[in-house]
């Protein structure tokens, strides 16, 4: 197989035949697709290699009618003059991406002749469920996931980007439902379209070999939400959005893809962002022209797993810049995020201190994840409790060492809507009775005793 | 079970939450009494708790369903828990759910209690889920959908078991091919009142059926641990309207008899 010769192998994968001089470089994707019935679609020959190497009979089978497709499909996008500027779209079909762009006129030096140019093919390096749109659906107060099969395009009114969670299902019938009923008054238990957003892409080592793999893993999901994003404006859809937790840096990740692209169909609102950076976010969407929510971001007083995005100064501005609709919520952020930094000060001067009742780990261990959680035992824990309250409210101290934790009553992260008084009453009902006892439901939930 | 591997967990022992040390949670539903065993949540999804009783009668409580604006439920517990084995690597959950399901019946003779009404009314209630999801993918697919994406959900009466449980009810699984097999248990406590208990399993980033854990035995055993755990004491009035239903069963066959 190695030794064979290009073409012999594109001819084995199904490809037609090469096309013009070998500076080209693109044939004919298959002989449905010389431009008789709709467009040319072809396919860089180099790829075909690949496409050998790694597609499977059954996944050739599904890959091969979706490309020839691309021939009426992608004439609902844009197509560009240039080759060289063009822009990439992707088309997924589970864990399989094919980039390609399309190419209008002859016109100047180039010698690519109109068409789909087949340019980039990646494969997810992820394991199970993939990324991609999910659809969710109300009997009226159960949510259903209608399937396991994910999709390229969004198709319900409302979608959200899941953060934090344990898996796909958990996502998308318990913990994204009520964020968004929470921000969307209109919303009135609809269908909504999950996007996917894997956690293994943000957990340290374990699955990745190289951290290579987990970029590109990234990529291919940002490629997704982004290309849908496109479409759904396209076809004039507005699409009102929730962004959880690190949903955020995936969002970026597609934002930075669209270079600026018009995008004024898409309403979004961020809770709890965390590594996406909403400093560079904000202005990526004020360039495409996308509807910011009037209340802009929330993240609960004790949330610090987003705590660059909670410190920084510079969000105010941004979101001030959305014009005079949104100064109410500027004023608000700018507030937030001086109380914020001012405690993370504290928490770091006092913290060496704290390290030494063993709780200093605990406080930090949100904000600095790589300091190990180990230093945390019950006993320490039980006497560090008296000595730090002059430090800050024990509350507070309680709360934020529950960043961690994967009981969605105790973590703060979970609950953006909740006042500082309503968590304190969610984490006190979970734990049954006194505050003391609640801070040790904590660090045993932390400990996993 | 080895020591070593009592200390450290097994794989194909895998640990959910022990149900026998749990504590309880009891609500008085309009007199009927529903009790259950509440251990403490793993997962990481949202907690639901109701008050320790309520006005089962009150329609404003309830969230009226898509299906029909007769039919409302409304939420009475959630839980969920992980199951883990070696090291206490998590190889999957149980997310767990129960609610109160009212209809309010035009026809005077319709009764929860009665089996045939309570299956006929369940075959329709998976239908307008499962079912109508099955369609439109089908459609999709232009009529060939693959076999993955499709639901396998009761579609007659036979798919609907009798449940061994001390206060009656059936129950039936629903699944995707390689999916956690959801089970829902429905036992009804009036003729227009029924609880539904929800359990779905998933694995975590594991096939269901390697034979690298026992997840699946471990979820099945655990539910039906997990159900025997529960008690159900009916109301004066809803074992007036069993009694009822049980006696019109009973002349029923007898009719059919002598005719």
């Amino acid at each position: 197989m190695g030794s064979m010769l290009i073409n012999q192998r594109a001819a084995q994968s199904g490809f037609s035949k090469i096309l013009g001089s070998e500076e080209t470089q693109f044939i004919f994707l298959s002989d449905n697709t010389k431009g008789i019935c709709g467009r040319s679609v072809y396919i860089n020959a180099n790829l075909s290699h690949e496409f050998s190497k790694r597609l499977t009979k059954d996944t050739a089978h599904r890959i091969f009618p979706k490309l020839e497709q691309l021939r009426a499909t992608a004439g609902g996008l844009q197509a560009y003059s240039s080759f060289e500027s063009s822009f990439e779209h992707f088309t997924t079909i589970e864990n399989v991406q094919i980039g390609y762009k399309i190419f209008q006129n002859i016109s100047g030096s180039s010698s690519k002749k109109p068409g789909v140019y087949i340019t980039s093919i990646d494969f997810s390096k992820l394991d199970g469920k993939q990324p991609g749109f999910y659809k969710v659906v109300s009997d009226g107060d159960n949510w259903n996931l209608k399937s396991r099969d994910s999709k390229e395009r969004i198709e319900s009114r409302f979608a959200a980007i899941n953060g934090l969670a344990k898996d796909l299902e958990a996502a998308a019938t318990k913990i994204m439902p009520t964020m968004l009923e929470k921000t969307y008054s209109d919303f009135n238990n609809q269908d909504f379209n999950l996007f996917y957003n894997p956690q293994p892409l943000y957990s340290r080592g374990v699955k990745w070999k190289t951290p290579d793999q987990k970029q590109q893993s990234k990529q291919f999901a940002a490629n997704i939400l982004s290309e849908a994003m496109l479409r759904a404006q396209h076809r004039g859809k507005e699409v009102s959005w929730v962004v959880h937790g690190n949903g955020a840096q995936v969002f970026q990740n597609a934002m930075q893809r669209l270079q600026g692209k018009k995008l004024d169909k898409h309403k979004v609102m961020f809770l709890g962002p965390a590594v996406g950076d909403m400093e560079k976010i904000l202005p990526m969407m004020r360039q495409s022209e996308m509807q910011l929510h009037t209340d802009v971001m929330k993240t609960q007083k004790d949330d610090w797993v987003g705590w660059k995005n909670k410190t920084n100064k510079n969000i105010a501005q941004e979101v001030a810049k959305f014009g005079e609709n949104f100064s109410d919520a500027a004023a608000s952020i700018k507030y937030d995020s001086k109380l914020a930094f001012d405690t993370l000060y504290k928490i770091k001067t006092n913290s060496a201190f704290n390290v030494g009742l063993g709780l200093g780990a605990l406080a930090i261990a949100p904000v600095f994840p790589e300091i190990a959680m180990g230093a945390a035992a019950l006993g320490s824990a039980k006497l560090a409790w008296g000595a730090s309250t002059f430090v800050r409210s024990a509350e507070n101290m309680r709360n934020i060492a529950a960043n961690t934790v994967s009981d969605s009553a105790l973590n703060p992260h979970l609950n953006p809507y909740k006042t500082p008084g309503q968590m304190n009453q969610s984490i006190e009902n979970a734990s049954g009775e006194s505050t003391a006892k609640s801070f040790v439901t904590i660090v045993r939930a932390m400990i996993g005793k | 079970m080895s020591l070593l591997s009592k200390i450290i967990g097994d794989n194909h022992q895998l640990k959910g939450p022990d149900i026998g040390k749990a504590p309880s949670y009891t609500i008085d539903l309009s007199r009927t009494k529903l009790t259950i065993p509440v251990p403490a949540k793993t997962l990481m999804i949202p907690t639901v708790k109701q008050q320790a009783s309520l006005d089962i009668t009150n329609s404003v409580l309830y969230k009226k369903w898509n299906m029909d604006s007769r039919t409302m439920s409304v939420d009475i517990h959630g839980n969920g828990w992980e199951f883990k084995g070696k090291f206490g690597r998590s190889f999957g959950y149980i997310m767990f759910d129960v609610r109160l399901i009212k209809i309010e019946q035009e026809v005077s003779s319709f009764s929860f209690f009665d089996v045939n009404n309570l299956k006929e009314w369940l075959l329709h209630y998976v239908d307008s889920i499962w079912g109508k999801f099955n369609r439109e993918t089908t459609e999709e697919y232009a009529d060939a959908p693959p076999k993955k994406h499709l639901w396998t959900y009761p579609t007659s009466k036979e798919h609907l078991m009798k449940s061994n449980h001390h206060a009656g009810g059936v129950y039936y699984f629903v699944s995707l091919p390689g999916d956690g097999i959801k089970s829902h248990h429905w036992v009804p406590i009036g003729s227009q009142y029924l609880l539904k208990f929800d359990f779905v399993p998933n694995p975590l980033d594991c096939d269901l059926y390697s034979p690298e854990h026992n997840f699946p035995s471990a979820t099945e055993q655990f539910i039906k641990v997990f159900m025997q755990n529960v008690s159900i004491t009916l109301s004066p009035d809803g074992l007036a309207q069993k009694k009822a239903a049980e006696q019109k069963l009973l002349s029923s066959k007898e009719n059919l008899e002598s005719s």
